[in-house]
């Protein structure tokens, strides 16, 4: 499936938005902190205003495919979960099971899979994140994630 | 020369060879792969350089940008799939040899390409960066205002297809580097009453975020299939010395397109594949026989690999000596410097002029690294290309960027900050907005800030202080080339929607 859209004017209408969370949330700031951001928003506006006029004027749309959005989107809640779990219950048990899922649904879009993907996805997924959560706790010295489990 | 010598010594140790052979060999691998960008490989390889001094550090990042933009040639020779953006260019004749079964000679011709591409650059810049900074302490505030407003006109206008857009990403970079504490007033803005904010957005997180994120979910997306292996490396073997023989036999060509790259490369922002592709049309134009271009004439293969590696030294010019990066990797290693407590300009070079000259000097190793690793390398590479499926890759670089983005501060908020951005990236991508003036408006926020308030509080007395900025020479020529870079960019398009 294929859009049409306008992105000189989404491009402008997503600037103006973005001009007015910043204006709206200036707050009380002297001379010195606020005449640079100040500056900055009103060329921002400025730019927003021209494109969202280009848009209307003599904007083009833009032919934009729609496939694979399921994937995207399917991608983004995997994110959000991951950050949940690394945050609620532990980096490497949560990481296991979303990577394996991740390349599961992922190969999944080439064809059917069959119990043996399962299993070499499983494995791929402990030695990837077991291995680089040891090299970064271990080898780099970095701190390891404050959550329950491991 | 004591400094030249204490930093050829420095980085001669064997630890430090070890981690340029390291680095090459890593920035070959990523590089091989396509959809992964220098910006990513660099992006990916920032956390290990954590537990390095700040030499060790740099010395990595710029084995692997060396390596990544020279591993984009295997895939571009080999599957017509540009393995990063600077070898959009090599495709045109790389593939085309590799078809007539010389895929190995093809190799060895963009292997010395490259390597002889990687010390010009690099002796270009060790000779031209010190007096360079000395000029950039001829700048004021006023002029650092301009010189960053310059270097977001330059990446604006020529890193995306709309000078408007990209103008709107720099300005966008630029209001969101003003979260956190002001450098001049010292009051916190932007917070949006989340407290974390008040430290600002990293510039590393950004850069994943922006960088790597919408390039993951554009695999997704895609769904990439696996590529077309019907070429094959053919039988003819490497032919090291035709491959040689070929490079320098046409000495002006090699030339032009190092001296292509390096005016190319020196200019804030304009990196990337827009040098090997203006490289390969001058080989093209100046060639004494055009017609076999995009065929399999191994001159395109030496005017595009030689000057995209010209690039790799040359864009750290503005960076080294200004702090603007050339190109979007160079935010990476600009990254790297000042998470070190490292400020680009005369003091990196009189203060720390060891590593500054050690830094330049790692990566001529690295260019010369290139001949053992890319040809030793070379099958097994193309094995591992072939054999690596996306959906493993996607899932494993956004474990790295995970860990990574949480090495930083050790710090969970900057990993929700850049999976969000993240996502913002890959929305706006959409629209035409693209990360790299969104990214350097971010890295240029600060400079532009300091610059913009001093010359107003010394224009205070005026009735509006803000013409204080036009005032002097250097301030109106800067200008004058900002007006030009947008009229330059903007015109033509203009007239050809006339036609």
């Amino acid at each position: 499936m294929r859009v049409r859209l306008n992105t000189e004017l989404l491009g402008g209408l997503f600037g103006m938005a973005l001009a007015a969370i910043f204006y709206f949330n200036r707050g009380n700031v002297g001379f010195l902190s606020a005449v640079f951001p100040n500056t900055v928003l009103a060329i921002l506006g400025v730019l927003s205003a021209v494109l969202i006029l280009r848009g209307l004027i003599a904007g083009e749309p833009t032919t934009l495919s729609l496939e694979g959005t399921g994937s995207v989107l399917f991608g983004i809640a995997v994110m959000a979960l991951w950050w949940i779990g690394i945050k609620y219950v532990g980096f490497v048990t949560t990481s296991v099971p979303l990577f394996a899922a991740l390349a599961l649904v992922m190969k999944r879009r080439a064809g059917p899979l069959a119990p043996r993907d399962y299993l070499i996805a499983l494995a791929v997924a402990l030695v990837v994140v077991g291995g680089f959560f040891w090299v970064f706790t271990e080898v780099l010295g970095i701190r390891p994630f404050r959550a329950p489990l491991l | 020369m004591d400094v030249l010598i204490a930093a050829a010594l420095a980085v001669m140790q064997p630890h430090m060879l070890l981690i340029v052979l390291l680095g090459v060999t890593a920035g070959l691998f990523v590089g091989a792969l396509p959809g992964l960008t220098a910006t990513m490989a660099l992006a990916l390889m920032l956390p290990f350089t954590f537990a390095m001094d700040a030499l060790e550090g740099l010395v990595a990042l710029g084995a692997v940008y060396m390596g990544t933009i020279y591993g984009g040639a295997f895939t571009a020779i080999l599957i017509n799939t540009p393995g990063t953006p600077s070898s959009i260019a090599t495709t045109f004749d790389g593939h085309p040899m590799a078809k007539q079964g010389r895929a190995l000679e093809a190799i060895s011709i963009a292997t010395i390409a490259s390597v002889v591409g990687g010390v010009v650059g690099v002796t270009f810049l060790l000779l031209a960066a010190p007096p360079l900074a000395q000029l950039a302490l001829k700048f004021g505030p006023s002029e650092m205002f301009w010189v960053a407003i310059l270097g977001l006109t330059l990446i604006g206008s020529l890193a995306t297809g709309s000078v408007l857009k990209g103008l709107l990403g720099g300005a966008i970079g630029l209001i969101i580097g003003t979260i956190g504490i002001s450098p001049i007033g010292g009051e916190t803005r932007f917070t949006f009453g989340w407290v974390p904010l008040q430290a600002g957005i990293s510039l590393i997180v950004a850069l994943i975020g922006l960088f790597v994120i919408p390039e993951l979910l554009s695999m997704m997306r895609q769904g990439r299939a696996a590529i077309d292996t019907t070429t094959g490396l053919g039988d003819g073997g490497f032919r090291f010395g035709t491959a040689l023989r070929t490079v320098f036999a046409k000495p002006v060509n090699l030339i032009r397109s190092c001296v292509v790259g390096q005016i190319i490369a020196i200019i804030p922002g304009a990196g990337g594949s827009i040098t090997s592709l203006v490289a390969y049309n001058e080989a093209k134009r100046g060639s004494d026989d055009p017609d076999s271009f995009g065929k399999g004439n191994p001159e395109g293969l030496v005017a595009s690999e030689s000057s995209n590696n010209v690039m790799v030294a040359g864009s750290m010019v503005p960076l080294l000596t200004l702090g603007i990066p050339g190109a979007p990797p160079d935010a990476v290693i600009l990254g790297v410097m000042l998470l070190h407590g490292l400020r680009p300009g005369l003091d990196l070079f009189a203060e720390t002029g060891v590593l500054a000259n050690g830094f330049i000097m790692s990566m001529g190793l690295a260019a010369l690294m290139l001949i053992p690793v890319g040809l030793l390398g070379g099958r097994l590479i193309y094995q591992v290309i072939m054999r690596t499926p996306h959906y493993f890759l996607v899932p494993t670089i956004l474990v790295i960027t995970m860990l990574g983005t949480y090495a930083l501060r050790n710090n969970l908020v900057d990993v929700a900050l850049m999976l969000g951005l993240g996502v913002v990236g890959f929305g706006i991508r959409g629209l035409g907005l693209d990360a790299a003036p969104i990214v350097l408006g971010l890295i240029l926020g600060t400079i532009a800030e300091q610059g913009y308030v001093q010359t107003i509080l010394g224009g205070m007395a005026m009735d509006i202080p803000q013409l204080r900025l036009l005032e002097n020479t250097l301030s109106q020529i800067l200008i004058v080339l900002t007006v030009a870079v947008i009229g330059w960019t903007a015109w033509p398009k203009s007239r050809r929607r006339k036609d």
